[in-house]
């Protein structure tokens, strides 16, 4: 029954529209504070995963030639995660089942961790934040709402985690894979998102992870990311392809 | 994170299309157990999460998720053949609109001149008294109700109300695309939007639908755009033409610029290429081929279209060569004066490479079913832009005698002000809005009788963009209602009853609810399709369960017919001189999905996927553009039309093509909730009345503008900056692969 977990993604940018969908399925299921545009305008909204979108091929005299690039971007749930070491009181931990896990109550922000962060996947509370009722109805129980202060990024939906373990726990067997999975992945209409455990072979984030065009972000720093991105495909690409 | 009596439905139903019987049920014994307090994990508060199926946006299923008689998080129904357990960011808002703080919370009356904004709360059995009181002696024409497109049991009531009483009923849906929808009549001979077999073609080609961003269902077209990329043996390829840089350009591997208005010429010459190079189905060609169509080639109209000539050949042999390959128009390239003639003949295309009714092709639907004892059509259509005029000519004549009604749709705000919606609203004799949120329209009221939100209704639906089969869902509301108000239908049918004498009788249900049943039973007569049960109430249970009932055995054949293409040329008319050098292309956000989502937190701050921009209006122009006029992004120009002028931040849209200026409409609300109200401005008065004249619809791309520079800057709202706008050389987040695995 205690089966190893490495929790982790695979993000297929060939499939990736950057429609967003994502990103609204993570605010509404871990009780992200709103983004108001005072807050997008000092660039501290706050979005556990954003889609970044990349111009290329910038061409004056064609604006045909443009192409555009989405990298769906959050914590990376590092296995040598440089935002741990640095936090003075253990609040960047590492579990065993290869999560990140931020402890919202020893958290003193220092911001130290985001400092550190080479993926810029941590965000901070510099305000009490506010659901102006009833929209506060709406909030997540099985989720904390962080105070004014406190660092937070993306948990990989730890409480489906919990919640798809009990329940395997109740009925005697272990969690399957795609039983359940993190909320940005199920909103995904391309499917480009696919969350599962890496530590079992069989499953199905395991078998992408494989697939010849993966890759790690900024896999030089030797950060050893959870989440495995597939190269976007363009077939009129005529850049640099042979390192690999 | 599905409920396992979900689970059940999954395993019994072998795929989402599958038959489920439903008996009696009892609850698995397993679920009964109660797991000890010391056990629970940190972060997990125990209780019962349930999941109730219902609509979603855009002819979506979802699921909600229900605690303690809160919805907390909105997934798309796994069980339905529409989405498939995906949804958009517009179903995930439903919930902020569920529990917006801002809701007409009781019945309001004016409590002062019109528009003053100043009201005082009155009971429901007041409100209805005096709405009845209203319409009662409103005949002869004098009735207009103001609605977004109906269906089901609504229809039925809002019909019957207004046929009782000789009045009419105006719909309004900005995303309808009249124009294409009377193409697809015409071409494919169905009444019924097509589906696109997106998952199996090889080569799609799509000209001005913006299909990965506002235009018809994203969500269904997303999971189709998954698999065609990576979910079979080889990659398929997208091109995309318009004359605008949208989210479908930003994904395509070729996206190709056109000449607003020429997108028909550009079809033409690719018919043309296609029959010259024997690429397509030459049993589908017309008699003379490429003969007929000489004058079309692309050599002739490069000109006109702004697309070399070797590019079209290109796309020709790509078409023909690496079938299945299916075309898709619509959006701007229907919004000219010319848009039914572009869209016959892009759409016509398919019968070129004999796609229609072919795996990885055009898909047709059924037309919606017809209900018994029901004279009303499942669902309504969307008024026209010219009916809209005349309706609004008559109210001015009618002046103080004529009585509107208005349920959410906000034409103050969505239509030209030219028309004078405001005008005749501020003049009517009595305005009565229904609307669940306060704006431009409500905001001249004098009673509101508020409605519920979506996942408070009662109702059944059909999807507009079906997958190919008969799909009907089941809404039913998915908790207490937060506020006190009624549903829409339920107002309407109270309403009936307090007029009394002739209208009464005309009642076709007691309540939507019950209207609910009356429209489900017929599939229930069945015995077939996704649900079956023994009797009626487990019948009702099941598909309220599943959200809907399905049927893959209802479909609609596809009639091959030779392709016919025009011979003679219809050329667009623009509004504007040669002084407006630019052609205005506005386009719904596809965020904010339509005029109502600027109320809405999550999406006001959802990053546009092309431009990153949140929160606000913005000019696209491109860089050469914006060097020439001396402005670098986030400069305040002033954008006029022969219409209108509004001022805006320019952002540089590098895929702008020289001519286009775009921007998104949705926001520049001067009224309602504190998410809208003040955000952006409104181009909507920049457009012409210019219409298509077959359809009626407005040419919302046939207003040409002029650009001038103010010299005023404002930082902008978006998520670049935050993150680069290029990547860094060498060091690339993104990675690009050529090879085709
Ligand atoms: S939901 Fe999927 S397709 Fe849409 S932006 Fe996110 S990863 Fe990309």
């Amino acid at each position: 029954m205690a089966e190893r977990k490495r929790w982790g993604m695979v993000i297929d940018l060939d499939r990736c529209t950057g429609c967003q969908a994502c990103v609204v399925a993570c605010q509404a299921e871990n009780n992200i504070p709103l983004n108001t545009p005072d807050i997008v305008l000092q660039a501290r909204s706050i979005q556990w995963i954003r889609v970044e979108r990349y111009w290329s091929g910038i061409d004056e005299n064609d604006p045909a030639k443009v192409k555009v690039g989405y990298l769906p971007v959050l914590c990376v749930h590092c296995t040598n995660a440089p935002c741990e070491p640095v936090c003075p009181v253990y609040a960047a931990y590492h579990n065993p089942e290869g999560l990140n896990v931020q402890v919202y109550n020893r958290c003193v922000g220092t911001r130290y961790c985001a400092n550190n962060c080479p993926y810029h996947a941590r965000y901070f509370n510099y305000w009490e934040r506010e659901w102006p009722e009833p929209l506060n109805f709406q909030l997540n129980p099985d989720v904390t709402i962080r105070s004014k202060g406190i660092m937070e990024k993306c948990t990989f939906c730890v409480q489906r985690i919990r919640r798809a373990e009990r329940r395997a726990k109740f009925e005697g067997r272990t969690v399957r894979d795609q039983e359940f999975t993190t909320a940005c992945a199920q909103a995904c209409p391309t499917g480009a998102i696919v969350f599962g455990n890496l530590a079992d072979p069989s499953s199905l984030v395991s078998q992408l992870a494989k697939d010849a065009r993966h890759y790690r972000l900024l896999e030089h720093l030797g950060t050893e990311p959870g989440v495995y991105h597939l190269k976007k495909v363009d077939p009129n690409y005529q850049g640099a392809e042979k390192s690999r | 994170m599905a409920a396992s009596r979900r689970d059940f439905l999954k395993l019994a139903g072998a795929s989402s299309a599958g038959a489920v019987v439903f008996a009696g049920c009892t609850i698995p014994a397993r679920e009964m157990k109660v797991e000890s307090p010391t056990r629970i994990p940190e972060d997990l508060v125990t209780g019962r999460d349930n999941w109730y199926a219902t609509a979603g946006t855009r002819g979506n299923g979802v699921i909600v998720r229900v605690m303690e008689g809160r919805a907390l998080k909105v997934e798309g129904n796994p069980d339905h053949p529409v989405n498939q357990g995906k949804s958009s960011v517009w179903d995930q808002a439903l919930v902020q609109l569920l529990y917006h703080p801002d809701r007409y919370q009781r019945p309001l009356r004016l409590n002062g001149p019109r528009g003053s904004g100043n009201y005082a709360p009155l009971s429901w059995s007041d409100a209805i008294a005096q709405a009845a009181e209203a319409v009662r002696g409103a005949t002869g024409g004098r009735l207009v109700v103001m609605t977004p497109p109906l269906s089901g049991p609504t229809l039925v009531a809002v019909e019957a109300f207004v046929r009782a009483l000789g009045g009419s009923l105006l719909t309004l849906d900005l995303n309808d695309d009249a124009v294409y929808r009377a193409a697809v009549q015409r071409v494919f001979g169905a009444e019924a939007l097509p589906d696109y077999d997106l998952a199996r073609a090889n080569t799609v080609l799509s000209i001005g639908a913006d299909w990965l961003g506002a235009w018809g269902n994203p969500v269904r077209s997303g999971i189709g755009y998954g698999q065609f990329r990576q979910g079979k043996a080889t990659r398929g390829y997208l091109i995309h033409i318009d004359s605008r840089f949208s989210a479908t350009a930003a994904n395509a591997d070729e996206y190709v610029p056109c000449r607003p208005g020429s997108e028909g010429l550009v079809a033409l010459a690719i018919a043309q290429a296609l029959m010259a190079g024997n690429f397509g189905d030459p049993a589908a060609y017309p008699s003379g081929g490429a003969q007929a169509l000489a004058a079309f080639a692309a050599d002739q109209v490069a000109a006109q279209t702004g697309i070399p000539a070797e590019r079209i050949r290109a796309i020709a042999q790509r078409l023909g060569q690496n079938r299945p390959a299916v075309v898709i128009g619509g959006g701007s390239a229907g919004a000219h004066t010319n848009g039914l003639f572009n869209l016959t003949q892009i759409l016509n295309l398919n019968h070129l490479l004999g796609t229609v009714g072919r795996p990885g092709g055009v898909r047709l639907n059924p037309a919606p079913p017809a209900i018994p004892n029901f004279t009303a059509p499942f669902r309504s259509g969307t008024s026209s832009f010219t009916s809209w005029q005349g309706e609004m000519i008559r109210l001015r004549q009618l002046g103080s005698a004529a009585v509107i009604l208005v349920f959410n749709v906000n034409p103050v705000f969505s239509l030209p002000p030219a028309l004078g919606v405001r005008e005749v609203m501020l003049n009517a004799g009595r305005v009565i809005s229904f609307s669940t949120l306060p704006d431009e329209t409500s905001e001249l009221a004098d009673l509101i009788l508020p409605s519920h939100s979506p996942l408070e209704e009662w109702g059944v639906e059909v999807p507009d963009h079906g997958p190919g089969y008969q799909v009907v869902t089941f809404k039913q509301p998915v908790v207490n209602r937060v506020f006190d108000t009624r549903q829409f239908g339920d107002t309407i049918l109270d309403v009936m009853r307090a007029i009394g004498g002739e209208v009464v009788r005309a009642v076709p249900f007691p309540t939507i609810r019950d209207g609910a049943r009356l429209f489900v039973q017929p599939f229930f007569d069945r015995r077939a399709g996704s649900v079956t049960a023994e009797t009626f109430d487990l019948f009702l249970n099941g598909v309220q369960q599943r959200g809907g009932w399905w049927s893959t055995a209802i479909t609609q054949a596809a009639a091959t017919r030779p392709a016919s293409f025009a011979t003679s040329p219809e050329p667009a008319r623009f509004a504007g001189d040669d002084s407006y050098p630019f052609f205005l292309q506005p386009f719904m956000s596809p965020t904010l999905g339509s005029p109502e989502g600027a109320q809405l937190p999550w999406l006001q701050q959802t990053p546009d996927p092309v431009t990153t921009m949140a929160w606000g209006t913005w000019v696209e122009i491109n860089r050469r553009v914006a060097d020439r006029l001396g402005v670098r992004e986030g400069d305040v120009v002033v954008v006029e039309s022969p219409t209108g002028r509004i001022e805006a931040p320019v952002y540089i849209n590098y895929g702008t093509p020289d001519w286009t200026v775009a921007i998104p409409i949705g926001n520049g609300h001067t009224a309602g909730g504190r998410w809208q109200k003040g955000v952006g401005v409104n181009p909507i008065g920049l457009l012409a009345d210019l219409t298509e004249p077959q359809t009626g619809a407005l040419a919302w791309a046939a207003t040409r503008v002029r650009l001038t520079k103010t010299g005023r800057r404002v930082p902008l709202t978006k998520l670049e900056g935050y993150v680069p706008a290029v990547q860094l050389k060498g060091a690339e987040a993104l990675k690009i692969t050529n090879k085709d695995s």
